[in-house]
């Protein structure tokens, strides 16, 4: 029996890790495969020795310790969305959404996971409507009621949180600046450096929030300060925004359907380049115009087929039609000489969620 | 559509067309007698593709770090609703408070096409001018008459503020260290800006207001010291202005070079690909090497028939009239006889030519 490698000076553990490593190699070599395991074994033994008798054993092994389910988090990503964006309460990117969790809940959510999070839930409600209690969808432009690039909202949400205006930007970030803010200032959360940094970023944004004679210091915020400056701003905005808001969620109820309404609708173009224009299109309007505001679509709308061509139906009147009222009213794009104005598309530009693929 | 656009489309051999970039558009005002890049980006074709199918992949191009860096930055200064671009612009160009308003234009309604974009940037831009709403417009996307066919172009972020002007916004990501940045991508900043500037000053008078309702100067935002924090400094860019709108407009029309081409030309990848580059007319010159995909194959073709442009700008323009090196050699050396018009260069070159030979005799 070799000596305990933990008693060895570093010249003699480099020594046995050579040896250890030689007898390992000898032994796979003659398919001797339980001894090369108990080998190396040893070989771990040893080099972790080595590692704690030269880097000194303070840092520990970071690599090695197993990560803990308290650090990733015990919940599904779309509950861990779910939190941060109730938390924050308005449409957030994924980014904003990563680190209010990562300030305020234990563990982080992993990024990669957010990106297809959106998508994923489209699918889920297009496969089986209204099966999950919540779920996370698309905020949704005030003019054209497509869904907002990179926001995340919850669609039990009221329909004006989501909508996405002009001034809706600002607003939320403010809100949420507030909101955070409010947050942070319950009990002593606000002494984490992840809280600190989340609300500097907020502060640094906003017009009073850090004035270093009420804060009492650079790189300080204080949540209250924050939280009145956010206010004091949001009041200039907030009138305007919620006018704004209101109108396009009228507007969204007359005119989408449940999918839409989650998730938005969508424009395409349609490209008459060179070769002949295609021949789905005009059909795909007649159908459009057959069935837009009968009752029969809006009850076909339950069926996964046929929920597919009724939107399309209802897509074509949104679209062809300017979505008028509201300060997005002109914004229906005008026919040019390429482009034929949007038309209702037969199948989604994009195939990538149709209901019927998977 | 015009004959035109079907005879580019045909160029292109189906592929779809490529955006013009600012960048591209500074780079042609460097060459405007090229009437192979010419024809090449005002079709959209994909000059990096066809030198790599010819054998001659080019070599350069903006370092992949380099672009994730650039968008990077560009995402952090626009998150959350601009809130960083905003405090820069109230703080640099007096925005006021309630001036926040946002406008996305990089999707129509989950539709990336192109003619839509613009026609929505035309449209809100139209009601700012009008009504004075609206405040940032993200990625917007301009229309460019270029050789007589448009070319699209995106500027990062418009701004539009009081006094009713229009700034160009441009966030790029090299850093300003200490009030200073590298004068080179300064210059090259400018040049792009003064495109998107030009292209919105053209947008601005078609929709019947005048042009100065865009500012000459230019936003620049930029990464502060060695922080990723931005910083802004505003950029005039007058001088790039006049240089661009007076090789905009020499530039070589695109339909009269087309006219002398084969109607069956394409740029498809083939076997006849070569042949249908060298069917257009390339003034190769050492600097294209810098900003043309296809540089080295026009170096290689202008090398292998000895073309004296290969041998820089300054050697072609002072050897008016002699198209290749072979020529110039033998006027010099007295092989052959000078044409009446090209008497007096060749006077000069058998000068030179003598000189030569008295200077290395002397040496020896």
């Amino acid at each position: 029996m070799p000596p305990s490698p933990d008693a060895l000076t570093p010249d003699a553990l480099e020594e046995r890790i050579a040896e250890l490593r030689a007898a390992v190699r000898r032994a796979m070599a003659a398919g001797d495969r339980g001894l090369a395991r108990t080998l190396r074994a040893e070989l771990r033994r040893a080099e972790r020795a080595w590692d704690e008798a030269v880097l000194g054993d303070d840092d520990g092994h970071p690599d090695e310790r197993p990560r803990t389910g308290a650090e990733r988090g015990l919940l599904p990503v779309r509950e861990q969305v779910h939190q941060a964006l109730t938390l924050l309460g308005v449409p957030a990117a994924p980014k904003l959404i990563g680190s209010v969790y990562a300030a305020f809940f234990p563990g982080e959510i992993p990024g990669a996971r957010l990106t297809s999070l959106r998508r994923d839930e489209e699918r889920s409600f297009r496969a089986a409507p209204y099966a999950r209690p919540y779920y996370l969808c698309a905020g949704l432009t005030a003019d054209l009621l497509a869904a907002a690039r990179g926001l995340v909202t919850v669609s039990t949400w009221p329909l004006e949180r989501r909508i996405v205006g002009p001034l809706s930007p600002r607003t939320d970030f403010l809100t949420a600046a507030l909101r955070v803010a409010e947050h942070a200032g319950r009990g002593d959360a606000a002494s984490s450096p992840q809280v600190r940094r989340l609300l500097w970023r907020f502060a640094t944004n906003i017009p009073g929030a850090t004035d270093v004679r009420t804060t009492g210091g650079i790189g300080v915020v204080d949540p209250a300060v924050l939280a009145e400056a956010a206010r004091a701003e949001l009041d200039v905005h907030e009138e305007a925004d919620r006018d704004q808001r209101r109108q396009a969620a009228e507007r969204a109820r007359a005119q989408l359907d449940d999918v839409e309404l989650l998730f938005g609708t969508r424009l395409r173009a349609m490209r008459t380049a060179a070769g002949s224009p295609p021949a789905a299109a005009p059909r795909s309007r007649r159908a459009a115009a057959s069935r837009t505001g009968t009752a029969a679509a809006r009850k076909a709308a339950s069926g996964r087929r046929s929920s597919a061509s009724a939107s399309a139906a209802r897509r074509g009147r949104s679209a062809t039609k300017p979505s008028g009222g509201g300060p997005g009213g002109e914004a229906t794009p005008r026919t040019s000489r390429r482009t034929s104005g949007p038309v209702p598309p037969g199948r989604r530009p994009d195939g990538a969620s149709n209901g019927d693929d998977r | 559509m015009t004959d035109t656009a079907l005879a580019l489309e045909r160029l292109r051999g189906g592929a779809p067309p490529r955006n013009h970039d600012a960048r591209t558009i500074a780079a042609l005002t460097a060459n405007p007698g090229c009437a192979r890049r010419g024809v090449m980006d005002a079709a959209g074709v994909d000059k990096d593709a066809v030198a790599r199918a010819l054998g001659f992949p080019a070599q350069f191009g903006q370092s992949q770090f380099a672009i994730t860096r650039g968008n990077a930055f560009e995402a952090k200064v626009k998150a959350d609703g601009c809130a960083e671009l905003l405090t820069l612009l109230r703080d640099r160009l007096g925005l006021t408070v309630p001036e926040v308003s946002y406008a996305d234009l990089e999707v129509v309604g989950g539709n990336e096409g192109r003619e839509l974009r613009y026609t929505r940037t035309r449209r809100l831009l139209a009601r700012a001018l009008e009504s004075g709403e609206g405040t940032l417009f993200d990625h917007p996307l301009l229309r460019l008459d270029i050789a007589g066919q448009p070319a699209y172009l995106e500027p990062d972020v418009i701004a539009f503020q009081l006094g009713g002007r229009f700034h160009v916004i441009e966030i790029k990501s090299f850093a300003v260290i200490d009030g200073q940045a590298e004068p080179d991508q300064v210059a090259a900043a400018a040049r792009q800006s003064a495109v998107y500037v030009l292209a919105l000053r053209r947008l601005v008078t078609e929709l019947g207001a005048p042009a100065d309702r865009v500012s000459h100067e230019v936003f620049l935002v930029c990464p502060e010291n060695f922080s990723n924090r931005p910083t802004a400094s505003l950029l005039d860019v007058r001088p790039q202005l006049a240089v661009l709108e007076r090789q905009l407009a020499r530039l070589t029309r695109v339909d009269r070079i087309l006219e002398t081409l084969p109607d069956d030309l394409t740029f498809a990848p083939g076997e006849a690909l070569a042949d249908a580059v060298r069917a257009v007319e390339a003034r190769y010159a050492p600097e294209c090497m810098s900003t043309c995909e296809m540089a080295f194959f026009c170096r290689d073709e202008a090398r292998a028939c000895g073309s004296t442009g290969a041998l820089g700008r300054s050697v072609r323009d002072d050897l008016g009239g002699v198209e290749s090196i072979g020529t110039a050699l033998a006027l010099a050396d007295g092989t052959m006889e000078p044409t009446p018009d090209l008497a007096e260069t060749a006077a000069q070159l058998r000068l030179a030519a003598r000189l030569r030979r008295e200077a290395l005799d002397g040496a020896a």
